[in-house]
């Protein structure tokens, strides 16, 4: 791939993130909310905890619109992203084929605060394969409560779904509206891109790592 | 961080000058598209007033710059290439053509542009 991450994060460090007399963040073409920190973790995992202590049966349930919550985020916050300005300037110079797309707003993340993302494996069309030594949720999981029994990066499973999905489910190089309908073919066909969570810090691996398959493909967690 | 975006659900011409309203899920037209009569260049920028911040990428191969006009807008575009995005105020939402086109008119040293009658 083809795409300089050092560059791209040095040039989105230079925009300002910073928050206006709304209470929004205008950035990237689009808004971004303004709030605390941690404010989102608190939010999802008391949630959980309160469903999973109160009404077991749904558990499931919350966990899957966590993932949701993050594809439909990463739907109109990374598509937004590959459509704005921003990308144009800063990415778009660097990149040669479709895949240099993934590279690019993974480097893009990375200048967010979330955890530096690494690319692990990536097989165009197929498979994504993402490390993240400090994520945003495990760092906040860990912060608050004991070790977890099970994976609890919600959010960035959408997002690794997110990414496929926008690329390869869709195509987001087309500049498609990002409409409601074009989020149901992208991430609701019956071959869209589902991530699952193999190791997570929050159940004492070292790091979270993160393979993005579609729905029809056979899962082989061997290559890891 | 969470975000809102859904392009392009409307477009309409405002003079020679097409307007793409983007909205989002705040439920307003808070970004406006706008395709330029002729490419913007950064000795262009200093025309726009009440400009509180402005930030140009200078080094980056295709020069991206960004002017906040608080209570207004967010202008953000490329050097070199006509289109711009205006990102709204709350408090311009209202207003969001009669305040673009004046943005617009500031910026290219054009006359005052007004909305073409036979829209509606």
């Amino acid at each position: 791939m083809a795409i300089d991450e050092k560059a791209v994060v040095s040039a989105c460090n230079q925009l300002p993130l910073i928050g206006n007399e709304d209470g929004l963040i205008p950035a990237f073409g689009l808004y971004l909310s303004r709030h605390y920190a941690d404010f989102y973790n608190l939010s999802s995992f008391e949630a959980v905890r309160q469903i999973e202590a109160q009404h077991p049966a749904i558990l499931h349930q919350a966990e899957q619109g966590l993932v949701e919550a993050g594809m439909l985020c990463a739907f109109y916050t990374f598509g937004g992203i590959m459509l704005s300005q921003e990308w144009e300037a800063v990415v778009m110079p660097m990149v040669e084929t479709v895949d240099d797309w993934v590279a690019g707003i993974v480097a893009v993340v990375n200048s967010f605060g979330w955890g530096k993302w690494v690319i692990e494996g990536f097989v165009p069309g197929e498979r994504l394969e993402i490390s993240i030594a400090n994520s945003y949720e495990s760092t906040g999981w860990l912060s608050r409560y004991e070790n977890s029994s099970r994976p609890r990066c919600y959010l960035v499973k959408g997002g690794c779904a997110g990414i496929m999905n926008l690329l390869y489910q869709g195509d987001i190089r087309q500049r498609p509206n990002l409409t409601p309908e074009y989020f149901e073919k992208c991430f609701h066909s019956p071959d869209s891109f589902r991530c699952e969570e193999l190791t997570c810090r929050t159940m004492g691996d070292d790091v979270c790592r993160f393979v993005t398959t579609r729905m029809t493909s056979a899962f082989d967690s061997s290559a890891l | 961080m969470n975000s809102a975006s859904q392009r392009k659900v409307s477009q309409v011409n405002l003079g020679e000058i097409p307007l793409i309203l983007i909205s989002d899920c705040f439920g307003d037209h808070r970004i406006v598209e706008v395709t330029l009569p002729r490419p913007v260049t950064l000795a262009d920028l200093p025309n726009l007033s009440n400009v509180s911040q402005c930030t140009v990428l200078k080094d980056l191969p295709r020069p991206f710059f960004r002017l906040d006009c608080p209570q207004r807008f967010l202008l953000t575009g490329i050097a070199n290439e006509p289109r711009v995005r205006f990102t709204l105020r709350a408090a311009a939402i209202t207003q969001a053509e009669s305040i673009v086109l004046q943005a617009i008119a500031e910026l290219m040293g054009l006359p005052a542009l007004h909305r073409s009658p036979h829209l509606s």
